[in-house]
């Protein structure tokens, strides 16, 4: 109670402060710009291969990552437009209705699934497994010769 | 302070709407492999056009039209109906229906083969 007495009833922003926060927000801004540009950039010119980007294992266009992507993008634009529009500065939506969340979670988890599927489709059948059984310990005082191909000798004299 | 706002501004939404402009560019050229969206997969290669994956895909992008729409309308998320979201689950439930039983089919043809 004492404290809060003391305390001035408007406090006064301190001018080096909000030279501070202009300085940061502008560094930051201007930063997260270059990044995204060079990544765009990358991308158009092809450095950055986007060729599998709704591709599955195979190397075909899989559904359900197309529709990830497409969701995704929807609730980025969408997220960006609410945030512009909020009074008297720009703001986070206060609250996301479930409809929203449950549309998210729906699309991801048939990614997930259309995955784990395509995970199995991929495993070989049982009779194709390999199985590697270790060498047996050789016997104590027994000579074990290793037989070393003449490649390999090359290589390490080289060595 | 407001310079800084209105340049952060352009600045998120340029960056938003190339990136979204150069995915799209490079699916419509090719540079993004989209042989086989819409087609089943089979153990040989590409199959015919399969239904599922097609109202999955449609009703994608009518709910994808929808939310955008939306957001535009009333500068926030939609309350979306639980009707509509178990339509999308069930067309969902169908792709992967399709999905794992196309699978079953090829491994049991795989078998009769061997």
């Amino acid at each position: 109670m004492t404290l809060l007495q003391t305390l001035p009833a408007a406090a006064q922003p301190d001018p080096s402060f909000h030279l501070l926060a202009l300085v940061m927000g502008w560094t930051v801004t201007i930063l997260i710009g270059a990044f995204a540009l060079a990544i765009i950039y990358k991308m158009i010119k092809g450095d950055i291969n986007l060729m599998y980007l709704i591709a599955g294992a195979d190397g075909d266009a899989s559904l359900s990552r197309f529709q990830f992507l497409i969701f995704t993008f929807v609730i980025a634009l969408g997220l960006f437009l609410i945030v512009l529009s909020q009074q008297p500065s720009p703001a986070f939506p206060s609250t996301i209705p479930g409809g929203i969340l449950a549309l998210l979670g729906i699309s991801g988890a048939s990614y997930v699934t259309s995955k784990a599927v395509d995970a199995n489709a991929a495993k070989p059948p049982a009779s194709e497994t390999n199985i590697v059984v270790p060498a047996a310990a050789a016997p104590a005082g027994q000579t074990t010769n290793v037989i070393v191909p003449a490649a390999a000798q090359e290589n390490n004299a080289a060595g | 302070m407001e310079t800084l706002m209105t340049f952060a501004r352009y600045e998120l939404g340029s960056l938003l709407a190339i990136l979204m402009a150069v995915v799209a560019f490079q699916m419509l050229t090719g540079r993004i492999n989209t042989r086989g969206v819409i087609s089943e997969k089979t153990s040989s290669g590409i199959g015919s056009v399969s239904p599922s994956r097609l109202q999955l895909l449609l009703f994608t992008g009518a709910f994808a039209f929808y939310v955008v729409s939306q957001v535009i309308q009333l500068r926030q998320f939609p309350e979306i109906e639980t009707k509509w979201l178990m339509m999308l689950g069930g067309s969902h439930s169908v792709f992967l229906g399709g999905k794992g039983l196309s699978l079953i089919l090829n491994q049991t043809q795989n078998k009769k083969e061997d």
